[in-house]
Order: C-alpha cells, then structure tokens, then sequence
C-alpha cells in the first residue's frame, strides 16, 4: 500500500501548508486559497483512507463527493463575505480587521 | 396504513410549513396568522385519524435512513403517542389562535409563527419517534424553541436571560439524556423502543447498565419536565408571552419529560431503585411547587410553580410502576394541559389589558371581564380539584393508585400537596377579582378580549367541564383496562384537602378577616417562610454561586487568548496542531 502512504503523506503537507498560507496571508483572497489547500488536503486524506485493494471504497467516494461539495459553498459564501468586508473596511488585510475584538 | 398518510404528515406538516412561512407572510400579517392556525389544526385533524389505527393496536412505520449505520427512521403510532399527540395539536390550535389576538401587531410575528410552528412540528415528532435517537432528534428541536420563544421579546434584558437559562439548565438534563441512550446503544446495538423493551425484558441488559442509563434518562426528563433540581428555569421562563407560557406548560416543552418517562417505564421499570427515584423527585417537586406557587405575587408565577407541583405529581404516579398508575399520570398529564393552559390563557387576557403581572396591582378586577373571569374560575376550580371539574378526577386516580398500591407516605404527601394546591389556586382567584380595587384597575378603562381571544378561552372551559367523561375512552386508546373503582374514602380525603385549602384562602383574601397584611405583621415567622418561598428555597443564588459565576470566570479568562485578529488566532491554530501531529507521530 505504499501508494497509500504517499497519499497520506501528501495530504498532511498539504494540510500544515495551506494552514502556514492561512497565517501568513495578508490578504483575505489569499487566505481563501489557502483555506481551500487545506480542504483538499483533508478531502486527499479521506480518499487515501478509503483506498483498498479494489480502488476506492463507495462510502468514502460518497463522503468525497459531499466533501467537495460543502467545499465548494463554503468557498461561495466566504468570497461573497469578502466582498462585503471590502465595501465595509476598504481593505483585505486580515491583520487589520479588528472588530472581532470588541 | 392510514389514507392520509397522517403517521407523517401530522409532524411533517408543520415542520415543512415553517418555510413556507416567511413566504407566506410576505401575503400580510392576517395570512401568516391563519395559515398558521390552519396548518396546526390540519395536525389535530389528521392526529385524530389515527386514533383508529391506534386503538386496533396500534403499528410502527420504518424506512431506512442511515442504512451504513443500520438506523431506521420509525414512526410508532400507538395509544401514548397518539394520545399526546391529539393533546398538543388541540391545545396548541387553539393557542395560536388566542395568539392573534394576543400578539396583535408588533415587529417579529414572522419568527414568533416560525418558531411555535416548528415547536409544536417537534413535539409531534418526539412523541412519533419510533427510537431514542429520533426522539433525541426532537427533543433538542424541541428545547431550543423554547427557549427561543421565551427570549422572544429579545430587548428586554430579563427575557434574555430566561432563556438562556432555560436552554442552559435543560441542557444539563440533556447531556444526561444523551450519554444514557449511547451506553445503551454501544450495549444493545439498537436505539428501538421495542427492542430495546424486548431485551430488557429477557434480561438481554446487565441490570446495573439498566440502572445507570435509567437514572440518565430519568436526568434528561428531570431537566424537561422542570422538576427538582433543575426546576429553576420554569419559573424564570415567564418572561415571555403568555401565550408562550401556555404552550410550554400545556402542550409541549414539559410534557415531553413525562412522555420519555412513560416511554422508557417498560424497558427501566424492573427495577425497583429507578422506580423510587422517579417517585421521590416527583414528590419532592411537587412539594417545592406547591409550596412556592402559594407565596408568590406574580400570576403567571403561580401557575408556574403550579405546573411544577403537577408534573411531580405525575412522576410520582410513574413512580408506583403499576398499569393503573400509568394511565393515571397520562390521565393527569391531559388534565393538567387542559387547565392550565386555560389557565396561563386566562391570565394572558388580562396582562394584555393592564400590562402587569403583579397580582397586587390586578387586585378587585371584579367581573367586567366576564369571559376571562369565567376562564380564570374555571380553571382555578380544575386545579384545586372541586368536582366535576377533570382535576378532580385526574388527581384523584392517582390518589387512589397511592392508597390501593400501600404507598401510605405518598398518599399522605400527596393530599399535603392538594391542600397546598387548593389554596394557593383560590389565593390567586380572589387576589386577581376581588378585593379594593387597585389604582390601575381605576385607572384604566376594563374591557372585554377580542374574539379570537374569548373563543379559546370558552372552548377550553367547556373541555375541562366535561372531558372527564372521556376517561374510559382514554383509557381504551392507551391500552390499559378501566381502571379499579376508587373508593370513597380516597374522595373524602381529597374532598377534605380541598376544604382545608380553600378555607384559608377564602377567609384571607375574600372576607379578608384576618387581613392578611396584619397577619404578617403580628406574626414574624410566617413572613420569613414567605421570603423563603419568595426566594425560590434558595436554589438560584446557590446555582449562581456554584455553577454560573466559576464558568463566566473562566470564560472571561479564556476571552484574552481570543485576539480578534485572523492572522494571529491562525499562527495559534497553526502551532497547536503541529505539537499534536508531532505528539501523535511520537507515539
């Protein structure tokens, strides 16, 4: 099962990269995408994990397939909050959206 | 298989029409109020059509669901779920079209329908539910309605925090509820009602997980049902519309508690340790709650405390195990939906008009509200237990089933609570009409509810009038034989505790000889009893200090990790998981 391993490997690198994009963005866009990385990594690791002899199982194709379409309304709705928070803030920086603070 | 298909439609319909509500609101304000009625009264309808089905023994409708996990969705039509079910859509029709009148026009009416449809749509549901985790399902649904309705008016800082507090200590009761069904699932493999009956009954269960899932469950219907010790959150629970009230205390929120307990008694009632705890916190409660109602001066406090006292009174009649004691806390349950409601709806009227719930300030209304003084009596005389008003009889079975089982301490305490009950129920009747009349009373210009208010009202002073009548057709539908005769001696008894009750209550706040306001001043003691009652016992300072305050603390302390800034919160995430990745890797 090394194809497995690979897989997995893949996808926990993807995870930890898409999280470092996360915090080191400066930009909501960006931290968008990275947030995206991170969901593929986690949709990578599922596939791998329902990975047998025969190809994949169908329970875990069935959770992909739900997986990627949560993901993707996720992605819809968080791109149309940054429209908002662009028209509300006049930028994109997260460093600088402070409100959460009060 | 019912032609209307009403095993589902009863509690999908109105589930489904809370999204049709938003819409049809946009129609304008008296279209969102009939559909509303309409849809409920549907609900009765098609409850009713399946009584037959129920009578002939009811059956149990499954269709997959989770079939990876082996979970069914099953809907049990049988004599108790049917017979809740007519009891909440009946009383909850006729609630939501007092609401039209009550609610009248303010802002959120849209989310006050939403939210009673859903809450009514739940409680029809649980009691449907073929299996814990369904049931689970609407039990939540169920609780955070409530709670929703009783913050409704959300700008007033009090109702906030009713409820909070209501979602916050019925969830103490639910974590119970819920770590009670998964032992018994990781045990048996099964949340089914039947099987898990069947397994209990062979002896499939080992009798100390039986003992310990029983008392959790039991913690759920403790928390649900307001008894002791998580009472706390009815009384509180007022803050919201009366209308509200009505619902929580007649149709829905705390019936579910003894629901589940008349649920699970075949498959937890072997054991006799589980029976005697369900008994004792039903005694102790109704005990509190009577005790406590006779002291307070807010009106809708009164039949709070009441509803407390009562549905302990049912719990001690589940408590006795046996078939007739069943039927009697069922039997009860229906009473007390019937007049407290009529009650709460009663009271609802006239807080409408003054605008107050201090009884002080209603005091001397007289009868220039004819209709609602009529409701008020009638449900008063239910209450206490005057016969032939459905209390009489309904408090009298259990009685009885005390007295013939040898509960000799229950029966005793059971008629301490009707003298309480009796006495604090004609305390509130004669505070509220008779009397000087108070500077508001004259003040302000009395007149009679509208319609739609009044016509609730009547129909439910007819139906605790008369629906003792029903008793053996009640008792067919539930499956359980006619129960025994009751022997005079109980009704003596009970007529003596009524007597007993009312006769103070007549000479302190009808004759008013001795005034009671002397009373208080030539004896200090029963003032301080008064404040203890006032108080609540103590319970919510003793919550406050042991519970509430250390979780603000340690919420507050836990509030300066949470920066409010993306990035940073990011890093903190970031690190966080590496150290457990490292950990997990090392291991």
């Amino acid at each position: 099962m090394i194809e497995q391993q690979i897989l997995q490997v893949t996808a926990a690198a993807m995870f930890f990269i898409g999280l470092a994009g996360m915090a080191v963005s400066r930009n909501l866009i960006k931290v968008i995408m990275s947030f995206q990385v991170v969901l593929f990594g986690v949709n990578l690791a599922l596939f791998a994990s329902g990975l047998g002899p025969l190809g994949p199982s169908l329970f875990s194709t069935t959770l992909l397939v739900l997986s990627i379409s949560i993901g993707a309304s996720v992605e819809a709705l968080a791109l149309s909050l940054t429209i908002f928070v662009y028209r509300h803030y006049g930028t994109l920086n997260p460093w600088e959206i402070r409100r959460l603070r009060h | 298989m019912n032609p209307y298909y009403a095993e589902w439609l009863v509690w999908l319909l109105p589930l489904s029409s809370v999204l049709l509500l938003p819409v049809v609101s946009l129609l304008g304000g008296r279209a969102r109020e009939w559909f509303a009625a309409i849809i409920i009264f549907i609900s009765a309808v098609l409850a009713v059509t399946l009584v037959p089905t129920a009578l002939a023994g009811g059956t149990q409708i499954a269709v997959s669901w989770l079939p990876v996990y082996g979970l069914q969705l099953q809907v049990r039509v049988d004599g108790l779920s049917v017979f809740l079910a007519l009891v909440v859509n009946l009383l909850g029709f006729l609630i939501v079209l007092y609401s039209q009148g009550y609610m009248g026009r303010q802002a959120g009416l849209t989310r006050y329908y939403c939210l009673i449809l859903l809450f009514i749509g739940s409680m029809t549901g649980l009691v449907m539910a073929g299996n814990f985790l369904q049931m689970y399902i609407f039990w939540e649904l169920v609780g955070i309605c409530s709670s929703f309705l009783i913050a409704f008016w959300y700008d007033r800082p009090e109702a906030v925090r009713a409820g909070l507090k209501a979602f916050v200590v019925t969830r103490v009761g639910d974590v119970g509820l819920l770590i009670g069904l998964i032992l018994l699932y990781v045990d048996t493999g099964t949340f089914s009602f039947d099987a898990l009956e069947a397994l209990a009954r062979q002896g499939g269960i080992a009798s100390g997980l039986l003992l310990t899932c029983g008392i959790l469950v039991l913690l759920g219907a403790i928390g649900k049902s307001a008894q002791f010790p998580l009472h706390v959150w009815l009384p509180d629970a007022m803050e919201g519309p009366s209308t509200v009230s009505a619902l929580i205390h007649a149709a829905t929120m705390v019936n579910a508690g003894v629901y589940l307990v008349a649920r699970v008694s075949p498959i937890f009632g072997s054991s006799g340790v589980w029976l005697t705890c369900v008994a004792w916190v039903g005694i102790i409660s109704a005990i509190l709650g009577a005790t406590m109602a006779a002291a307070t001066l807010d009106v809708k406090r009164v039949f709070a405390y009441s509803t407390i006292s009562q549905l302990g009174l049912m719990f001690l009649a589940l408590g006795i195990g046996s078939p007739g004691s069943w039927f009697a806390s069922q039997f009860h349950l229906m009473s007390q939906a019937a007049f407290k409601a009529l009650g709460f709806l009663a009271a609802g009227s006239i807080i409408h008009l003054l605008g107050t719930r201090n009884m002080d300030e209603m005091s001397g209304l007289g009868r220039k509200m004819p209709v609602t003084f009529a409701a008020f009596f009638f449900s008063v005389v239910a209450m206490s237990g005057v016969p032939p008003f459905i209390g009489f009889w309904s408090k009298d079975l259990i009685i009885s089933e005390l007295q013939t089982g040898g509960f000799y301490l229950f029966f005793a305490l059971a008629l301490f609570v009707s003298v309480f009950t009796s006495f604090y129920a004609f305390r509130a009747f004669f505070k509220v009409f008779y009397g000087k009349p108070s500077e508001l009373i004259q003040s302000k210009p009395i007149h009679e509810s509208p319609l739609t208010m009044t016509i609730p009202l009547a129909l439910l002073s007819i139906a605790v009038t008369v629906l003792w009548l029903l008793e053996g057709q009640v008792s067919r539908l539930l499956g359980i034989s006619e129960p025994a005769v009751t022997s005079p001696w109980v009704y003596a008894a009970s007529l003596l505790a009524l007597m007993v009750g009312f006769l103070p209550a007549y000479c302190l706040f009808f004759r008013r000889s001795p005034e009671p306001s002397h009373l208080l001043q030539r004896h200090r003691w029963i003032s301080t009893i008064q404040n203890v009652l006032i108080e609540g016992y103590g319970f919510d300072p003793l919550y406050e200090r042991t519970f509430a305050t250390p979780v603000m603390k340690l919420g507050s302390a836990i509030r300066t990790i949470q920066t409010g800034i993306l990035g940073k919160n990011m890093w903190g995430i970031l690190i966080f998981l590496l150290v457990v990745a490292l950990v997990v890797l090392a291991i």
